[in-house]
């Protein structure tokens, strides 16, 4: 017996709107990239990573980059010698060496009270060295407890915005307002670093970004490695990253928070860097030279992490924005490092770690 | 609450969302969606909520493709229970409930509108 006409529109008009929401569930399903296959560079190298970045969720571009003894050689997965990335926190790297520059300098000292240097009145944190900022031990929270702040990660979670809007005077007064929880003891802060480069460009009467120009960058011929503070300072094709998830995200420039992650490189130059460090001809090499125990098997320097893992003394910092991941690793003792540089915020501490010939990949 | 909790519970919302929509359409049970209206915001808010969670979810970990597969089944299979049932859904009879409801519905729907416009844009 024939379907009645009004109940066989109904089941028409049911299938059609079922095919309605599959082709919709279908446009904007979630993204799923996967690292590229456009492989170029050292034939071997790319042999030794790609398993590495594949078992680490790699996405999108990836480059490595091996120094040995003062042999340079690179992997390239849809990227280039000159590929920009955001390297994240290994800026601190660069924030330290600015430290230990300036100490040599004589323009500062490691137990200078940042209290003389920025206006920040009679809060605790006035009282803080110098050598506390870029070691952690602080007692800085990583970002300011606020409102401002707890929105400012909802932005990034909603829309992919860069969470670091604060200008200096931001900084100061979020500075100013902490009580200092476990000054003494390592705890990571990117507001103490942050503060700590602040206070470098303020003793050199420029900025931050300035003073990386002229004290680290210009004298290692680093050409393409810039920090900027505002999306204003981007290149109109500076690449923006994506995160684990696979979403696009904006390029992080961080304001007053540079010191602590802005600097975007390359892998040509993070390679020059890693050579600097290696042949002890970087400015502020006293960086490197662990100091503080931190806990069992770790020891922190100005901003440079010393690890022991498979019984060699590794130096390293890694990095992340929202939308990128890096690692630099130095075995200072053989003269090798493995630089990792990726476009998408999944950790490649392990890959770097790992094409050292070391197995663990214990970081943070 | 752990951020590792909270973006399971987005995944799992994924489905758990658009099986409740799966439930209430296809139920002539107590479960049963009552009217129109509610069927008609059901199925928006479902649809919404799983574009959310994905996008929010997506901030920090890979959304799995056959996770966001079932969840898209379950939506079609509640819309077309929805779609079935019409006819015989009743209206809301009560004209102040209808008012008022229709009020929270059409804010439901026009947030509903933001969200998806903001997901959209930002992905």
């Amino acid at each position: 017996m024939p379907l009645p006409r009004t109940r066989r529109a109904t089941i028409i008009t049911a299938a059609a709107l079922g095919i309605v929401v599959l082709t919709a569930g279908a446009l904007v399903a979630p993204p799923s990239p996967r690292l590229s296959m456009d492989a170029t560079g050292d034939p071997e190298l790319i042999s030794a990573a790609r398993p590495l970045l594949e078992a680490a969720g790699s996405l999108n571009r990836a480059s490595v980059v091996m120094v040995d003894g003062g042999t340079v050689s690179m992997a390239h997965f849809g990227a280039a010698d000159d590929a920009e990335y955001e390297i994240g926190s290994i800026t601190k790297t660069m924030t330290a060496a600015l430290l230990a520059d300036a100490i040599d300098r004589g323009e500062v000292r490691e137990d200078t009270p940042v209290g003389e240097l920025l206006p920040l009145g009679d809060a605790p944190v006035a009282d803080v060295t110098l050598g506390e900022l870029a070691s952690h031990r602080a007692g800085l929270p990583t970002v300011p407890g606020d409102i401002g702040a707890l929105l400012a990660t909802y932005g990034f979670t909603f829309l992919g915005t860069d969470p670091y809007r604060y200008d200096t005077e931001d900084l100061l007064d979020a500075v100013s307002a902490e009580e200092l929880a476990g000054r003494g003891t390592y705890s990571y802060s990117n507001m103490g670093v942050s503060l700590l480069g602040q206070a470098l460009a303020e003793v050199a009467e420029t900025t931050y970004s300035e003073l990386l120009q002229s004290r680290v960058l210009d004298p290692l011929g680093m050409t393409a490695t810039t920090a900027p503070t505002r999306v204003a300072d981007l290149g109109p094709s500076a690449p923006r990253g994506v995160t684990a998830g696979g979403r696009r995200v904006d390029a992080w420039t961080l304001g007053s928070y540079a010191p602590s992650g802005s600097i975007r490189s390359t892998p040509a130059d993070m390679a020059t860097w890693a050579a600097a460090l290696l042949e002890e001809r970087a400015p502020g090499m006293a960086a490197l030279d662990p100091r503080w125990p931190v806990d069992e098997g770790l020891t922190i320097g100005y901003g440079w992490h010393v690890s022991e893992i498979d019984g060699t003394t590794i130096t390293w910092h890694n990095g992340g924005t929202g939308g990128f991941a890096s690692m630099l690793a130095l075995d200072r003792e053989s003269g090798r490092a493995a630089i990792v540089l990726h476009d998408t915020a999944t950790s490649v501490d392990a890959v770097a770690v790992q094409l050292l010939g070391l197995q663990g990949g214990g970081s943070r | 609450m752990s951020g590792g909790i909270v973006t399971t519970v987005l995944l799992a919302g994924l489905v758990l969302v658009p099986g409740w929509l799966v439930v209430t359409s296809w139920s002539r049970g107590r479960f049963g969606t009552a009217d129109r209206l509610a069927a008609v915001v059901g199925a928006v808010e479902a649809g919404t909520a799983m574009l959310l969670f994905q996008h929010v979810a997506a901030a920090s970990v890979p959304v799995p493709l056959w996770l966001w597969a079932a969840g898209v089944l379950l939506l079609a299979a509640g819309v077309v229970g929805i779609a079935l049932r019409w006819p015989r859904l009743p209206a809301l009879r009560d004209e102040g409930k209808r008012r008022s409801r229709t009020i929270g519905a059409a804010i439901g729907i026009v947030v509903s509108a933001v969200i998806v416009v903001l997901v959209l844009l930002t992905r």
